[in-house]
């Protein structure tokens, strides 16, 4: 309780740090020049607010204010400034108390124009790249959208490509990116909700949704965890995942993030629900489950006899990854006697100059694996290629040639991470990247016996997992056989009868049966 | 949340107290692939075995291509295999590991002393495979035969499992066989036989050719699993059919000026007991097999109906023969009841088997033995009638 109070109150700091207390209430005074100080008081010191008087037929004060570089200035010169200026008010237009209604009706020729009455709401809408105007002797200002500020075009997402499939992806701006899923769903039953988080961010969230198939309880669930957020900023849609995940120290992720706009759309047809966020290319998708993140956009767009392939050539890939390295180790150094005898010789002839235990050795391999790969992230593009062929010749060569490591473990470490970058969700795969570790020393430590006890833990931890209470291993456990079309196979899509029974609350009747293509 | 955290460290502090390890490296290991078992006089027994030497067996050169022997021969005397085992450690680098050994040869003279007495460290360490190929060597000691490299396999103690294989016969279980023969009492052990053998026969070579493992029937034991006699491959072979174990064989016979041969692929077997009112035993084999003519040096046309039944008859008879005389060979010579004809009784008439199975091996002796050879040639070949037509 103590701290809580504490909080509070550092929150209420804050608050008046943000804005002088006396405006925070305060209603636009018709003194424009009062609005004018309020203002620039305001925006003390903020070197990129703009204010601009100007005076139309010379007596009627105008204040145009933006923030620069975040509205669009040569639009605002050419629809209103220039008018405003050269031309003066029509003839015959009214008493000076209308202007602001005249401006907002006839003469700013732009498309999205609010009336605020309060001098926070226009603070607010200045600093969200609205063009403020306020005329004199009137209590409302104009919030015109200018919008202009700079933005990255729409490309390929680099951590999800496809063979075959739409290739463009999110992007930081979140309009964009509604307008990407709008594009994808001409329905009026997607909805986007708004929110906003972040106590100096002021972050734009969306909660997307396709309402009259998702599940009310996981809706008002999602918005009740977003509204509790507290927070200063929110600069990237994993500050919002932290906070409203269901088990925080769980190695896996039970949201799943996405930059391509055909997951969240197809994620949103199931049933789920989508968290957009401002300023980051990555939207949140939940409920996750287990299986989603073997669900490769790909899948969908492939033939699914191929598609069902490569997903069990993922599910033995992901096996490989967690558990290659440490029965390699419980097999050399505890149960030899399960190796086939000539292979046996092969690893013992290999093994025998070197000097550290095998279970050394794996770690020590691994650890420089993951180090290439996590300077490979960080090294700058000339450096890369140099950097990554020595490590090559480090790892590969050197070390088995000095007699450090033995070949067959470089087979190990290396079949390990290529199968680890066989799971398609990034972040997924890395919660397996640090599993391979534990079930490492486990084997180590205890061999097989250290595996089975590892496999069994993380088999727990998994099946009590929950994303928004749907259970992480569902709909193998519990089992529901109806879904199971989606989980090892990849039935074809007319096979999709139904959705899923834990993502949609009403309509769970997807595709009506019958459409299976045969010459009649 | 404290508690649990120093719950969690201290639990997983417990992996590395390095006390309760049993972890030891692979070169740190002798890999040892074979055992042998030989006799001596007043002294107990000699333990031998073929270690394998890793280094010598580089994968990139071929491994032991270049005329050294790329295995260690290593052998002591003890009291019992413990004991001999302690001494051979003595002489070890590397802690012996068993867990590859697949073939255990008993000399002729340990087989003879009977092995009742010196087998239990098989069944009882835990490093030991049951999934053991066994063999007994004929005429010779098994220091000898382990000290023989193969040329075509590395691992020289592959060799024997590998012909055996090849052979049809039990492979690595035929070490199972055995206990589980020994410690029933309606059938009695055998073993495979192997003898230091040439690679090159007949005329030309001569002797000087170089020396291999050679399988040469099997060894019959008794009761106290003393070594009692010997039979020969065919005799083996029947002895194998009759046990419904074969997969394969090849049939020749002779027939008028000529030969023909069968080749069977599918093998089967049914024996039927009938235990009479005067307490008469009395056995019906059913062997049963189908299989090509591959070979043909006869006059007869075998794509006439009539010939090939003639012949399917004259195979019919002649292996009736042969299977007869060695059930014949075992009840009279040997008097053990290699066959598992007990262990059928037991099966199919377990009344009746609690008064036979205290004095089985005499009453296996005196049981009459009908046999039926039903064999059918499904193929003759494309060729047409044979060159002598």
């Amino acid at each position: 309780m103590k701290k809580m109070g504490k909080w509070e109150k550092i929150q209420k700091n804050k608050k008046i740090d943000s804005l002088p207390s006396h405006i925070n209430k305060d209603m636009l005074s018709s003194e424009i020049s009062t609005n004018e100080k309020v203002l620039k008081e305001s925006f003390q010191n903020c070197s990129d607010f703009v204010i601009r008087p100007i005076y139309i037929s010379g007596e009627t004060k105008i204040i145009v204010i933006y923030v620069d570089g975040l509205s669009d200035a040569k639009t605002l010169d050419e629809v209103f400034l220039k008018p405003m200026m050269f031309e003066g008010l029509p003839e015959g237009m009214g008493e000076v108390h209308q202007i602001g209604q005249i401006l907002k009706q006839h003469l700013v020729a732009i498309s999205q124009v609010t009336t605020v009455s309060k001098m926070s709401e226009l603070v607010d809408g200045v600093l969200k790249a609205n063009v403020g105007i306020i005329v004199d002797g009137e209590t409302d200002a104009l919030l015109a959208e200018l919008k202009g500020y700079e933005k990255r075009g729409i490309e390929e997402p680099s951590t999800e490509v496809v063979i075959r499939g739409p290739r463009d992806g999110f992007i930081e701006n979140l309009r964009t990116n509604t307008s990407l899923l709008r594009r994808r769903i001409r329905s009026t039953s997607l909805k986007t909700e708004p929110i906003t988080i972040g106590e100096f961010s002021q972050t734009d969230v969306i909660i997307a949704y396709i309402d009259g198939i998702v599940q009310d309880s996981i809706l008002d669930e999602v918005r009740t965890r977003l509204k509790r957020i507290q927070i200063d900023g929110v600069l990237e849609s994993e500050y919002i995942e932290e906070f409203i995940e269901d088990n925080p120290y769980s190695p896996f992720p039970q949201i799943q993030n996405t930059e391509r706009p055909d997951i969240v759309a197809a994620s949103l047809l199931e049933g789920k629900v989508a968290i957009l966020v401002d300023n980051t290319p990555f939207a949140l998708v939940l409920p996750m489950t287990f299986w989603s993140g073997f669900q490769a956009a790909g899948d969908y767009y492939e033939r699914f006899v191929y598609a069902t392939f490569i997903r069990i050539i993922r599910f033995i890939l992901l096996s490989v990854s967690i558990f290659f390295p440490s029965i390699y180790v419980a097999l050399t150094t505890y149960h030899p006697k399960l190796i086939p005898t000539s292979l046996l010789i092969s690893i013992a002839a290999s093994r025998e100059s070197v000097p550290f235990p095998a279970v050394i050795e794996v770690l020590l391999m691994e650890f420089m694996f993951d180090g290439l790969r996590e300077a490979g992230i960080r090294l700058p593009k000339p450096v890369g290629s140099a950097v990554s062929i020595v490590g090559a010749l480090v790892i590969g060569q050197a070390a088995v040639q000095a007699g450090i490591v033995s070949a067959p473990m470089v087979i190990v470490v290396a079949t390990t991470g290529i199968a680890a970058f066989g799971i398609p969700r990034y972040s997924f795969g890395n919660a397996f990247q640090m599993i391979r570790y534990v079930m490492l020393i486990l084997a180590g430590c205890l061999g097989f016996y250290g595996i089975v006890i590892g496999f069994i833990a993380l088999t727990i931890h998994l099946v009590n997992l929950r994303s928004y209470g749907v259970p992480y291993f569902s709909p193998v456990a519990p089992l529901i056989p109806r879904d199971l079309k989606d989980i090892v196979i990849r039935a074809p899509r007319w096979a999709f009868n139904y959705r899923r029974e834990f993502f949609s609350g009403r309509n769970k009747k997807r595709i009506p049966k019958g459409q299976k293509p045969s010459p009649k | 949340m404290n508690r649990r955290l120093i719950c969690f460290v201290i639990s997983s502090s417990l992996l590395f107290t390095s006390g309760c390890w049993d972890r030891v490296e692979i070169n740190n290991r002798a890999i040892w692939v074979a055992t042998g078992l030989d006799a001596i006089e007043k002294e107990g027994i000699q333990l031998s075995g073929q270690i394998l030497i890793p280094s010598s067996m580089n994968p990139q050169n071929g491994g032991g291509g270049n005329g050294e022997k790329n295995f260690l021969l290593i052998s002591a005397i003890g009291e019992n295999v413990t004991d001999a085992t302690q001494n051979i450690q003595m002489k070890l680098s590397r802690k012996a590991f068993y867990g590859q050994r697949r073939v255990l040869l008993f000399g002729e003279e340990f087989a003879k002393l009977g092995l009742k007495n010196q087998l239990d460290f098989t069944i009882k360490d835990s490093n030991a495979s049951l999934r053991t190929d066994a063999f007994v060597v004929k005429k010779g000691t098994a220091i000898d035969m382990l000290n023989l490299s193969y040329p075509l396999e590395n691992i020289p103690a592959e060799a024997p499992l590998k012909e055996h294989v090849q052979a049809g016969g039990m492979n690595d279980t035929s070490y199972l066989h055995f206990l589980k023969a020994a410690n029933s009492k309606g059938i009695r052990p055998n073993l495979p036989t192997i003898e230091i053998g040439n690679f090159q026969d007949g005329e030309g070579v001569g002797k000087k050719g170089e020396k291999s493992y050679q399988l040469t029937g099997s060894a019959i034991f008794d009761q106290d699993l003393k070594l009692c006699g010997y039979l020969n491959m065919d005799e083996y072979r029947d002895q194998l059919w009759i046990m419904e174990i074969l997969k394969k064989r090849s049939l020749t016979i002779l027939i008028e000026d000529g030969n023909v041969s069968l080749d069977l692929d599918k093998m089967g077997s049914k024996v039927i007991p009938e235990i009479s009112r005067n307490k008469k035993i009395k056995f019906t084999i059913v062997l049963t097999g189908e299989g090509a003519v591959i070979e043909n040096n006869t006059n007869l046309d075998l794509t006439q109906p009539k010939n090939l039944e003639f012949i399917q008859n004259e195979f019919n008879k002649q292996y009736k023969k042969q299977v007869v005389h060695t059930i014949t060979k075992v009840q009279t010579e040997y008097g053990t009841d290699i066959f598992g004809f007990g262990e059928v009784i037991h099966k199919q008439i377990p009344h009746q088997w609690r008064d036979l199975m205290n004095d089985w091996d005499k009453k296996f002796s005196d049981a009459d033995v009908t046999v039926k050879v039903n064999l059918t040639i499904r193929r003759v070949g494309m060729s047409g009638p044979s060159l002598r037509k």
